[in-house]
């Protein structure tokens, strides 16, 4: 059986209340290793509130978020196990493709640093744009940039605020491809978006988010062999299904 | 209960503040070179005493909702910073009466003055911001951030008649039945503004259960921890 | 984080700051501007001797450089929050205490450069010698570039987001770096007269105790400051 310090993610009676409203209410969600969670559900429901607890922006009203058992509250170090792709780019518009991300491997201590963004900007198919202020690449480019730098860390967790949006046929494609890649490595993803057709073509679980409950929908397919992470963030065993 | 929480501290702060209004106007002795004039000086004190332990008690209880995070302790920080704001109010009113007939100017620039002046701006700054934050969580957080940096000015207006020359009386010679006075009046109107701040306190935290219960029939909870 | 692993992720954070105001200036300039005009225009209503301007001429430049200032102070945080970028700089490993000093550094950096093109303006307008006794003035310059950016960064911060974010961040900033404005014109003004004695040091220590009072300050209350 697993256990809290197995899970990669975890949330207990999660809530976020906000002007007097119950944006989450007494949310529970855990996630494995080697899957992709879809969130679903309408425009305003909460889902980028729900993510940004997730990733420890934002400080529940009450319950908690473990990763790999522990809570990240007041703690910076632990920010290493989770990767977070915003709905904004995140990125500086000043500063060239490679410098975002440079700046961004610096910040988490990633050792050779411009090794990793070489070779991430190589797995986005950006390394011709490596120069280009981020200001000025397309939109499917700059999201391309913004998930390369929530993995310039490599983090077992990763979050992505309704990555699908925007992009063209071609971009959807790569993405698609990319998460099953992130899956096959062992990394437990979230993702929200409010395209449910979307979702079953690739999720593992499904929820719905309405009125700040989180719902569980159908699960489109099994669950798939996973890797188990320790929690520094490193691979300690494989097993399958 | 009622009676032992609520009217029994009432009725001797009330008490003792006519103790001290009385020893004010009537049993002090007359000043030789201010004559009847220099009794403001019992409520300057008095006030401007009153006006730096609010600030500070703003201070301690922001820190407090920052470790606790209790609503609680967010309303005493306000509480107390309205009592303190108030206060200081009163301090310059009062300092202007009286500097306008031992120096015979309503204002001058010295340190203590400036220094006053200064805090009553930091706490109007800092009910300006409060007011301008609508969620009350942020609110809070925002408010005890400031409260604890506003306490920084505490030391300056201590100190200002001590670091800096100025015009500002600093300990004078006194008269032992007007140190009484003095020391009565301070004690008396610590307890009166404590007192109001208490009742603030109270008056904020039924606001908020109140506006909870308005929420909790539109069909909006609100939480209370 | 070892010490060595902060200061080195503080000099990166600082470096990206830079960086970004080298490669599309959005704060110098304006505040650069704002500064020269202020001095144009104080100087312009100053019609006295110029005995009598040696010991107007400190509060004044202070006016001018704290006034200016605000600009550097308000952009600080609204520039992260413009790329939404401020999100992922509180989710990077990074203590926040770290951000903070960071953020203190670049915009005491600021307030140097401000120093560097209004002292020649207020030499130039007022024909008073501020640079009379450089050393001294260096250290004003520095303790009070220090306190102002200290306060302003906690400030800047706390009002980031907030409705009519600019009005609010000078009416908090002005009453509490009142004692560094204090401090520095007073030092400035004792020093032109040439009078460095026991009040100049008195005035130097408040200068000096108020910019390390702010500056542990904002690094312990900074993680309040940045929660959401």
């Amino acid at each position: 059986m697993l256990t809290s310090v197995d899970m990669p993610l975890e949330a207990r009676a999660l809530s976020r209340l906000r002007n007097g409203r119950m944006i989450l209410d007494q949310v529970d969600l855990t996630m494995a290793c080697g899957q992709i969670v879809a969130l679903l559900g309408a425009n305003g429901c909460g889902k980028t509130t729900l993510l940004h607890c997730l990733a420890g922006c934002l400080r529940p009203t009450a319950g908690q978020v473990l990763w790999f058992g522990q809570s990240p509250q007041r703690r910076p170090a632990s920010h290493r196990l989770v990767g977070l792709a915003a709905h904004e780019a995140c990125l500086y518009s000043e500063l060239s493709a490679a410098e975002n991300l440079l700046f961004a491997a610096r910040m988490y201590g990633v050792d050779e640093p411009q090794r990793r963004v070489e070779q991430l900007l190589c797995d986005t198919q950006l390394a011709s744009h490596s120069a280009r202020p981020a200001g000025r690449l397309s939109k499917g480019m700059r999201q391309r940039l913004s998930l390369a730098r929530a993995l310039v860390h490599a983090p077992p967790i990763v979050l992505l605020d309704e990555p699908f949006t925007g992009l063209d046929v071609a971009s959807r494609e790569w993405l698609e491809g990319w998460l099953d890649q992130q899956r096959d490595q062992g990394r437990a993803v979230c993702f929200t978006s409010h395209d449910e057709e979307q979702s079953l073509r690739f999720a593992d679980q499904r929820f719905e988010l309405c009125d700040g409950r989180v719902l569980p929908l159908p699960a489109p397919r099994p669950s798939p062999s996973s890797v188990r992470f320790d929690t520094a963030g490193q691979v300690v065993k494989a097993r399958s299904a | 209960m009622r009676y032992v929480t609520t009217l029994l501290p009432a009725s001797f702060i009330a008490a003792l503040t006519s103790v001290a209004l009385v020893m004010i106007f009537l049993w002090a002795p007359r000043e030789i070179t201010m004559g009847d004039v220099q009794r403001i000086v019992y409520l300057h004190v008095a006030v401007a005493w009153c006006g730096l332990l609010g600030c500070v008690a703003m201070g301690l209880m922001a820190t407090m909702y920052l470790v606790r995070r209790r609503p609680g302790w967010d309303h005493g920080s306000q509480a107390a910073g309205e009592v303190g704001w108030l206060c200081t109010t009163l301090t310059l009113v009062t300092g202007s009466l009286w500097a306008h007939e031992a120096w015979n100017t309503w204002w001058t620039w010295e340190p203590r003055l400036t220094a006053s002046l200064i805090l009553w701006a930091v706490y109007a700054g800092y009910f300006l911001v409060r007011s301008s934050i609508e969620d009350p969580q942020r609110r809070a957080r925002v408010g005890a951030v400031l409260a604890i940096v506003s306490m920084a000015d505490v030391p300056m207006v201590v100190m200002a008649t001590r670091w800096f020359r100025g015009m500002h009386p600093v300990s004078p010679e006194m008269d032992p039945s007007m140190r009484w006075t003095l020391l009565v009046s301070v004690v008396a109107f610590t307890g009166l503004f404590s007192w109001l701040a208490v009742v603030r306190r109270k008056q904020l935290s039924l606001a908020g259960r109140v506006l909870s219960l308005e929420q909790q029939s539109e069909g909006v909870v609100r939480w209370e921890p | 984080m070892t010490f060595v692993q902060t200061t080195r992720t503080w000099w990166w954070l600082v470096h990206k700051d830079l960086l970004r105001e080298v490669r599309a200036p959005r704060v110098w300039p304006g505040m650069l501007l704002l500064g020269v005009v202020l001095a144009l225009v104080i100087e312009m209503q100053v019609d006295l001797p110029r005995e009598h301007r040696t010991s107007l001429v400190g509060g004044l430049f202070w006016l001018a450089a704290f006034f200016a200032g605000t600009v550097a102070l308000d952009r600080s945080f609204a520039g992260e929050r413009d790329d939404g970028c401020w999100q992922a700089l509180l989710l990077y490993p990074v203590a926040p205490a770290t951000i903070f000093l960071a953020k203190t550094t670049a915009n005491f950096l600021a307030l140097c450069a401000l120093d560097v093109v209004l002292i020649p303006a207020f030499i130039l307008f007022s024909d008073v010698p501020l640079l009379a006794s450089p050393g001294p003035f260096l250290a004003i310059v520095l303790l009070a570039n220090l306190g102002f950016s200290a306060v302003g960064t906690v400030v800047s911060a706390l009002t980031n987001g907030l409705q009519h974010r600019g009005g609010l961040l000078v009416l908090l900033l002005l009453p509490l770096i009142s004692p560094v404005v204090l401090g520095a014109a007073q030092a400035t003004r004792l020093l032109l007269l040439g009078e460095t004695g026991g009040e100049w040091w008195r005035w130097m220590q408040l200068l000096a105790g108020f910019a390390v009072l702010f500056v542990a300050m904002g690094a312990l209350l900074f993680e309040f400051v940045v929660e959401d």
